[in-house]
């Protein structure tokens, strides 16, 4: 698969005026679907962890999934009380969902989880079974 | 399908060439897991058996336990002395499956410890070669190495970050800086050294200190490879990798050791068991102020900041006195830092000296100070070896002025 996906990420308006950050995850050879959910923070007050993002990669198998999650899941966030990170491995499939106090520790996580993913599935896709030496 | 159990047998007057497994056990129950037995096993089928004497078993907590392949000094003259071994690497293994561990040396009386002969200890014999693929990405330089057990270096290659005059690295530029190299590195490190992956036997990678961001592209990359390949993790100590490799290039088999680099400024020296610090900054590092020195002046980040101030030293004629800080074993370099940044302002406006001549003074002066604290432990430890690692460590003049020193002993 090569195609070119997408990440939208849509903050709450009370908080985020700008335009909707859309992350371009060009280089990732896996299908990346998200979905965001919006809450108004005004109506939910009581509910500290207003702004999430939900990621889910496909792996393209169960043992790549696998491999992804133990590796990223050793790193825990730098900061749990503002931002949690939760992650489940499902038919192949990587899903992560970020729930964070504030839109930018959101996005400093998230940008940060990107990464290490990125490097993650290039270790596979370069070291991994078809590996030429 | 699980390695038969190792099993009891005398003491320490058998031949010390033979490997045994040593345990503070009373019944090596903790052997159980095939995870620590397959490891365990791993590790006795690759040292060679000249160069130990057993593993020394250590029961940490009710889930770990810890594996120290102990080496025999005294192989040559089969001289036994329980409280004076020197266990060359130190491994965690987790019931998890999943091994982790420090590189390191430990010492410590092993007298009154039951031990056990292995019964397999046959197929030792037949030793091949250990060959370790190693990553190291704790500041601005990412290195992927090939090296064997007995220390011989089959590739290293590396990138270094470089900045901008004036400017140094920051943790998320870093990072990203190794995240694009890392991948390249491997398989440059792979075709030198000439092996394929069959012929790695475990990855070690620096577990730390160092910055977190680029700390973090090495560490992921070898849990992905640990995992694809299904060989052990081993994470090293940066300090103490620093010092052992020193130690296996230069052969210096205790010497004191001055650790001198961007991030770390001790004297440390192995005693009473375990590496010991006996003089360290106070505050910055040593490199750290002649890096931040740099940026002060301008000078290229290419290759290194040191190596540019070094470069100019050279040329100095004039010594400008700075403060001279050593506070017992320890010395501070901050204020150095913040006294010369204030005078070489003023005084390359006045022109009253050179570039130059700050470079040359300075140098002489954070050096001076080193070298005193370093002879102070050489003389407290009895020790007649310096060794210098850590990036200022290929400074010429502080080789110079610290051979001139030892020479005089």
């Amino acid at each position: 698969m090569n195609s070119k996906t997408s990440i939208e990420l849509v903050y709450p308006r009370t908080h985020f005026s700008g335009p909707v950050v859309v992350f371009a995850v060009s280089e990732l050879k896996m299908d990346v679907a998200t979905s965001t959910m919006e809450t108004d923070a005004q109506e939910k007050n009581l509910n500290k962890w207003d702004f999430t993002c939900d990621v889910e990669v496909d792996c393209k198998s169960e043992e790549n999934a696998c491999i992804i999650y133990s590796t990223l899941n050793v790193d825990k966030e730098l900061q749990p009380d503002k931002v949690r990170r939760l992650m489940s491995v499902s038919n192949g499939k990587l899903s992560v969902r970020f729930e964070a106090v504030e839109a930018r520790f959101l996005r400093a996580s998230f940008s940060a989880f990107m990464d290490a993913l990125t490097l993650a599935t290039k270790t596979i896709e370069q070291f991994g079974k078809d590996m030429e030496l | 399908m699980s390695p038969p159990l190792p099993t009891l047998s005398a003491t320490y007057e058998n031949t010390p060439l033979i490997p045994r497994f040593v345990t503070n056990e009373q019944t090596p129950h903790h052997f159980s897991h095939p995870h620590h037995c397959s490891f365990i096993e791993f590790l006795m089928l690759h040292v060679p058996p000249s160069a130990q004497l057993g593993f020394l078993m250590e029961k940490k907590g009710n889930k770990r336990i810890r594996a120290n392949v102990i080496r025999n000094q005294y192989a040559s003259t089969s001289r036994l002395n329980t409280c004076d071994l020197q266990a060359l690497l130190l491994l965690h293994a987790s019931t998890s499956g999943q091994p982790t561990g420090v590189h390191g040396v430990i010492s410590g009386d092993i007298s009154g410890i039951q031990s056990f002969t292995s019964s397999n200890h046959a197929s030792t014999s037949e030793m091949k070669r250990m060959i370790a693929l190693g990553f190291e990405g704790s500041a601005n330089k990412i290195g992927v190495g090939v090296v064997t057990l007995d220390g011989t270096i089959l590739s290293n290659p590396r990138h270094t970050y470089i900045t901008p005059p004036g400017q140094g690295f920051l943790p998320r530029e870093t990072a990203q800086h190794h995240f694009q190299h890392i991948l390249p590195l491997i398989k440059e490190a792979l075709e030198t050294a000439q092996i394929t992956l069959k012929d790695i036997d475990c990855l070690c990678y620096t577990k730390g200190p160092g910055m977190g961001a680029p700390l973090q592209v090495s560490a992921i990359v070898v849990r992905v490879l640990s995992q694809l390949w299904k060989i052990p993790i081993v994470g090293v100590n940066h300090c103490v990798a620093h010092i052992e490799m020193g130690r296996i290039v230069t052969g210096a088999d205790d010497p004191v050791v001055l650790y001198v680099s961007g991030g770390n400024t001790q004297v440390i020296a192995y005693s009473e068991g375990r590496y010991r610090i006996f003089g360290e900054t106070i505050d910055i590092a040593i490199g750290n102020c002649l890096d931040r020195f740099a940026r002060v002046l301008m000078l290229s980040n290419d290759p290194s900041p040191g190596y540019n101030i070094e470069q100019l030293a050279k040329k100095g004629e004039k010594f400008i006195d700075l403060p001279y800080v050593v506070k017992g074993m320890d010395v501070s370099f901050s204020g150095i830092l913040s006294y010369i940044e204030a005078t070489a302002e003023e005084k390359l406006k006045n022109n009253d000296c050179t570039p130059a001549d700050l470079c040359y003074s300075l140098q002489e002066t954070l050096f001076a100070m080193l070298v005193e604290i370093t002879e102070r432990a050489m003389a407290h430890c009895d020790k007649k070896d310096v060794l210098i690692v850590g990036g200022v460590g290929c400074n010429e003049r502080l080789k110079i002025l610290q051979h001139e020193r030892v020479a005089e002993e």
